[in-house]
């Protein structure tokens, strides 16, 4: 490998072993909020309001209602309101049973052209009544303590708090992907929680990041331009250096992507996303005034679209080039393939091993191993819940995957491809 | 309002640990280094003894006696050391290559490989004319700075060596040596060698790249029992 190229890959272990080293160090800090999750002893019962925003969701709009009905939060300070955005499907009469069936919660239902989750989320923002304000995906289920727990965290916290985020988790994985997809939203979570305490959270989850309305109002509602509308608002939040923060034990479920098609869908809108936001808030980069989050989160967020090209340009380095290599020698041979299988002798020499980058290397797996176990106890979570087989293609494979997304969505920006959401 | 602040003292101690387990990395970087200089020259070493041996053998043969079976043990020990020595070369230009530090040291014993594998060819030339033992001796001159089709006529090499096994013997002349080994500017010389890569088979001299097919046949010339040639 020449010189540049190693260059590269010791600038990249550099970057991805001092901030693994410095998220461990958040995690150590003693002020960190340990708990599991906060008590649901409240002092008072504010009105919230839950906006659904659903595009086709017919089959799983009914679960979603029906865990805001079961949350532990009395029935007469809650509002839900779904905004039905131009579905094609029966979403619309679904819904209309349900308000039928269940007279005594207040439930309205809106229906609308189809115009995208943000213009839906600030139709929904305008009939909304109560001092707090969830939003809730419609393939996304609350449990039942989340709302007092994350009202209760509110006044722990103050007046300052302008978002509570929740912990999301994957429900009932059954696919792979799925069953990855799960470990991945464990590990983000606790990360979150550590982004939470250096006051770096740069998303405000779809299912149920609870806000305080007036404040949300008076910033002009979400974003309807932006294809993540949940990255957005945070963003504009931190910018105007209002507070954002991870409620311990607030659990949502969410049902994630179940193949690769779908899967690819939502990480292509989260990366371009990203990047657009990125792009939008550059005025924060480096930024001294934003603290941790302009000096330090804002270029991660950059960074890892670096990191994801550079991990993707040396798996196919050490994949594909031997394999080429090896495709030249044998047409040097005329693919005489039978003599070298009959003298094919095994012979491993541990000198030969590039110990240097392979010490490194440990070193992040080290790290990466202790927080995701971590991670595991911070969600309630068994590391072999699902069987510790997933862990190997997690590790070797998913970010891989992630990376090869994150590229593809680099080159579709660069060449000026238009998203089709 | 957030009270905003900068960790520095979390950014100073990262850089810390991260820099302490790269200089951790680095020193086991020299210590391997130097662990696979020691495992070059304890191959080395046992290359002296080795071809000690067979040199005595040579000896042995031309003083005393002449028979085919000792003729045979000599083939065979020799095919034995060529091919040891042609692994441990494999290795030590895979370590120089990886290396930024111990330059020197690999120069020394890249110089000392050289020696060997003429040593080594020398011998073998002797060998076959006094014992008659039918292999083709091949010297290859080559170059890594300067010889870009050098890769694919190692290739090509490697793949006749495996396919005739021990009666195809392949030395390897690394002629970027030659400011520092003037050994090689005396076989140049002698095979009147001017470009990379180039063979010698059987004293005959073949400059440029050899295809499979056109090293085919002439290793199989070079046989004396033709039947021997694969086709």
């Amino acid at each position: 490998m020449n010189l540049a190229l190693n260059i590269l890959l010791w600038i990249s272990y550099f970057i991805s072993l001092y901030f693994s080293v410095f998220w461990f160090l958040v995690f150590l800090d003693d002020k960190l909020d340990r708990r599991r999750e906060t008590k649901s002893r409240l002092k008072r019962f504010p009105l919230v309001s839950v906006i659904v925003p659903a595009y086709n969701e017919e089959d799983s709009i009914q679960g979603t209602l029906r865990s805001l009905i079961n949350l532990d939060y009395p029935t007469d300070k809650l509002q839900l309101i779904v905004v039905n955005d131009g579905s094609k499907d029966t979403t619309e009469e679904v819904v209309q049973a349900f308000i039928k069936k269940h007279a005594s919660y207040d439930i309205i239902l809106i229906n609308q052209e189809n115009q995208g989750k943000g213009v839906a989320l600030n139709t929904g923002l305008k009939h909304t009544n109560g001092e707090f304000f969830a939003c809730l995906d419609a393939d996304s289920f609350v449990q039942k303590e989340t709302l007092k727990r994350m009202l209760r965290f509110y006044e722990e916290q103050g007046d300052d708090l302008v978002i509570a985020t929740p912990i999301m988790k994957v429900k009932s994985p059954q696919t792979i992907l799925q069953r990855l997809q799960r470990i991945e939203y464990i590990i983000t979570m606790f990360v979150a929680r550590l982004m939470s305490h250096i006051d770096c959270l740069f998303v405000a989850p779809g299912p149920f990041s609870l806000y305080r309305t007036q404040v949300i109002k008076g910033l002009g509602g979400f974003d309807t331009q932006n294809i993540t509308e949940d990255q957005e608002i945070a963003y504009r939040v931190q910018s105007k250096h209002m507070k954002i923060r991870q409620c311990p034990g607030a659990y949502v479920e969410t049902i994630a992507p179940h193949n690769s098609s779908s899967f690819y869908r939502q990480r292509n809108r989260w990366f371009r996303g990203g990047l657009m936001n990125v792009l939008k808030y550059k005025r924060l980069f480096w930024n001294t005034r934003y603290g941790d989050f302009g000096f330090v989160q804002m270029p991660v967020n950059l960074v890892l679209f670096f990191l994801a090209f550079v991990t993707l340009f040396f798996f196919s380095y050490y994949l594909f080039w031997p394999i080429i290599k090896g495709l030249s020698d044998l047409s040097l041979v005329g693919f005489d393939i039978w003599t070298y299988i009959i003298n094919f002798s095994l012979y491993f020499n541990w000198l030969h091993m590039d110990i240097e980058k392979l010490f490194v290397i440990f070193s992040m797996f080290l790290i990466s191993i202790c927080m995701f176990i971590i991670a595991h106890k911070y969600s309630n979570e068994k590391v072999s819940r699902h069987g510790l087989v997933y862990l190997l293609p997690y590790f070797l494979v998913y970010y891989l995957a992630l990376s090869l997304i994150a590229v593809i969505i680099l080159v579709e920006v660069a060449v000026g491809k238009k998203e089709k959401w | 309002m957030v009270k905003r602040k900068i960790s520095k003292e979390k950014y100073v101690l990262a850089a810390v640990i991260t820099l302490t387990i790269f200089a951790f990395g680095v020193i086991l970087g020299f210590v391997l280094d130097d662990w696979r200089i020691d495992s070059i020259e304890r191959a080395n070493k046992e290359q002296e003894v080795n071809y000690m041996s067979l040199q005595f053998q040579y000896l042995y043969l031309s003083a005393l006696t002449e028979t085919n079976a000792s003729c045979l043990v000599l083939h065979t020990a020799l095919d034995d050391s060529v091919r040891q020595l042609s692994r441990s070369l494999d290795e030590y230009q895979a370590y120089r290559k990886d290396t930024t530090i111990n330059v020197g040291d690999y120069l020394i014993i890249g110089r000392r490989y050289l020696i060997d594998n003429l040593r080594y060819w020398f011998l073998a030339q002797k060998s076959k004319d006094k014992c008659a033992i039918d292999l083709v001796n091949i010297l290859y001159f080559y170059s890594a700075k300067h010889c870009p089709e050098c890769p694919d006529q190692g290739t090509i090499l490697t793949y006749f060596k495996k396919l005739y096994g021990e009666k195809v013997l392949v030395f390897p002349i690394d002629v970027d040596l030659e400011s520092s080994e003037s050994l090689i500017t005396i076989l140049k010389v002698r095979y009147n060698i001017t470009t990379y890569p180039s063979l010698v088979v059987s004293d005959e001299k073949y400059e440029g790249m050899l295809s499979k097919d056109e090293l085919g046949e002439i290793i199989c010339d070079s046989f004396i029992d033709k039947s021997q040639c694969v086709p």
